[in-house]
């Protein structure tokens, strides 16, 4: 049953990474009509969304022993909701393209219908459309061992080739550790851990490439099965994009500019022996919510 | 005791308001309608060795070498879901620079005229007559340079498009594309006067297709 239930999980947790990126491969082609910094403001959302969620449902506890067996394996599952500003931007000319008129043209997940901008001697300049996404949602699934010294360790890991089909190919790799600071004190009113978590999200190896570090302090106190926890910390992205320009069949590269955001979380576990139940709100980037659920102790 | 069920509640609460609003977190897979927009371009590379006092080359460049069909494929738009194609832009560059550092065209023009091209007898045979297509530019070759935007002419740009869309309703099997080439004619005041000049350069039309893909999106 324990297996059963086990292998589920995990199937689920494969099924909803596999959901994570829009459309991978029509992304690579939206972008290859625009110049680096046309991309850089089409891709723009993805940027705060992809810091948001995956620097969620880390960690769901402050409670770490100091000695003893800790295992959980589960999946978390992250979304948050764009604004409507983020919906457009504000594209520049390309090189032999000069606008009569500014405009405001769909971001990757603004409208799907393209935009016209009209130019000097009647030319036309033509801006894809988005996928018209209102949420993004991310998916990983996760594995914490522990407790030597009150530190137990935290992976996640996963990479899916979906082939020609639109989702495309993905990788992600995320590597962390909590470390109990409850531990040092005597009668300490609640539990609490420093925690610090390294991400790398890969979407068709170099078509989005994004860095991500989190580093949190959690507390959370044991109510029967049920265990509250807020985390107060800090988020990092770093992310690049790399497609081919159709018209020129030249690599462009795009390095966004690194961006760093306070990340507040108020959430809840409930434990069931063997199965544990997150659900948290995040406030970060964007603010959004996760849910998990894991296996284990 | 009390305190503690109240804590408990409040823990409950907030776990159900976090999966309760999380319509964000069921996924669910839509097919949508995305506009995309493919684009080329057609470029010339022009010798200009020896020309003295005044730049004044002809040359013929046939638009059917712009393989639309090719363009559409590599962006995985059908033909028959194409709206429309049209000319964004002209740019221009130096890819070998002129011996003399001071060596600049000014007021230079180009003119283009739509026709026909016999490869083996090399012979233009025009259908239109030549309108101005890039005017009043001026330029530095001392240097190489990068993609520079041309300062382009409405009527030369109708022209463009109108051969574009020829060779898009060819693509949609409308019927064959016919004087698909221009013959297009520099102008241009070659400084300093009387020394030749010896400098290459490259000139490349810009055209992007918008058609219709249909893509499987999660949100």
């Amino acid at each position: 049953m324990m297996v059963r239930m086990l292998r589920t999980a995990l199937l689920a947790a494969l099924a909803f990474t596999a959901y994570a990126p829009p459309a991978a491969a029509q992304l690579e082609d939206n972008l290859g009509s625009l110049t680096g910094d046309n991309a850089k403001g089409y891709l723009n959302p993805l940027v705060d969304g992809l810091s948001a969620t995956m620097n969620s449902s880390v960690f769901h506890t402050g409670r770490i022993p100091k000695q003893g067996v800790m295992f959980r394996v589960g999946a978390q599952l992250m979304g948050v909701n764009f604004d409507d500003g983020d919906r457009t931007y504000t594209p520049t000319d390309p090189p032999g393209f000069t606008g009569t008129g500014s405009v405001k043209a769909p971001t990757v997940i603004g409208d799907t219908k393209s935009v016209s901008q009209p130019g000097q001697g009647g030319t036309t300049l033509y801006h894809p459309g988005g996928f018209d996404i209102g949420e993004f949602a991310f998916a990983a699934p996760q594995l914490s061992i522990g407790s030597i010294a009150g530190t137990m360790a935290t992976i996640r890991w996963i990479s899916i080739d979906l082939g020609d089909s639109d989702l495309g190919k993905f990788d992600l790799f995320g590597l962390g550790a909590q470390h109990s600071i409850s531990q040092y004190f005597q009668d300490a009113p609640f539990d609490m851990a420093v925690g610090a978590f390294y991400q790398s999200f890969k979407i068709a190896d170099t078509l989005v490439d994004a860095k991500t570090w989190h580093f949190d302090v959690t507390g959370s106190k044991s109510f029967s099965i049920l265990q509250p926890y807020v985390g107060i910390g800090f988020d990092s992205i770093d992310m690049k994009s790399e497609y081919t320009d159709n018209a020129t069949a030249s690599t462009i590269s795009v390095d966004f500019d690194p961006q760093s955001n306070f990340h507040f979380t108020l959430g809840s576990e409930a434990n069931f022996k063997i199965l544990q139940l997150y659900g948290e709100l995040n406030f970060a980037a964007q603010t959004g919510v996760a849910v998990g659920l894991s296996f284990g102790n | 005791m009390r305190k503690n069920w109240l804590f408990s509640l409040l823990a409950l609460g907030l776990t159900a308001l976090t999966v309760q609003g999380g319509c964000v977190i069921i996924p669910e897979v839509k097919t949508k309608i995305v506009e995309l927009v493919a684009s080329g371009t057609a470029c010339d590379t022009l010798d200009t060795t020896g020309d003295l006092n005044m730049h004044d080359d002809f040359d013929v460049a046939d638009l059917s070498n712009l393989d639309i069909q090719q363009i559409l494929e590599d962006a995985g738009i059908d033909v028959s879901d194409v709206d429309s194609v049209a000319v964004f832009g002209i740019t221009y560059k130096t890819t070998q620079p002129d011996s003399r550092s001071d060596r600049e065209i000014v007021n230079g023009n180009v003119t283009v005229t739509r026709g026909s091209y016999n490869s083996g007898t090399q012979v233009f045979t025009p259908s239109t007559g030549a309108v101005d297509v890039i005017t009043n530019f001026n330029v530095l070759v001392n240097s190489v340079t990068t993609d520079q935007t041309a300062p382009v002419s409405a009527g030369g740009i109708a022209l463009l498009n109108q051969i574009l869309n020829d060779l898009l309703n060819e693509a949609k099997g409308l019927g064959p594309a016919s004087n698909t080439a221009i013959q297009y004619h520099v102008t241009g005041v070659s400084n300093p006067q009387g020394i030749a000049t010896d400098f290459k350069w490259r000139i490349c039309v810009k055209i992007n297709i918008k058609g219709k893909v249909e893509v499987d999106v999660v949100e």
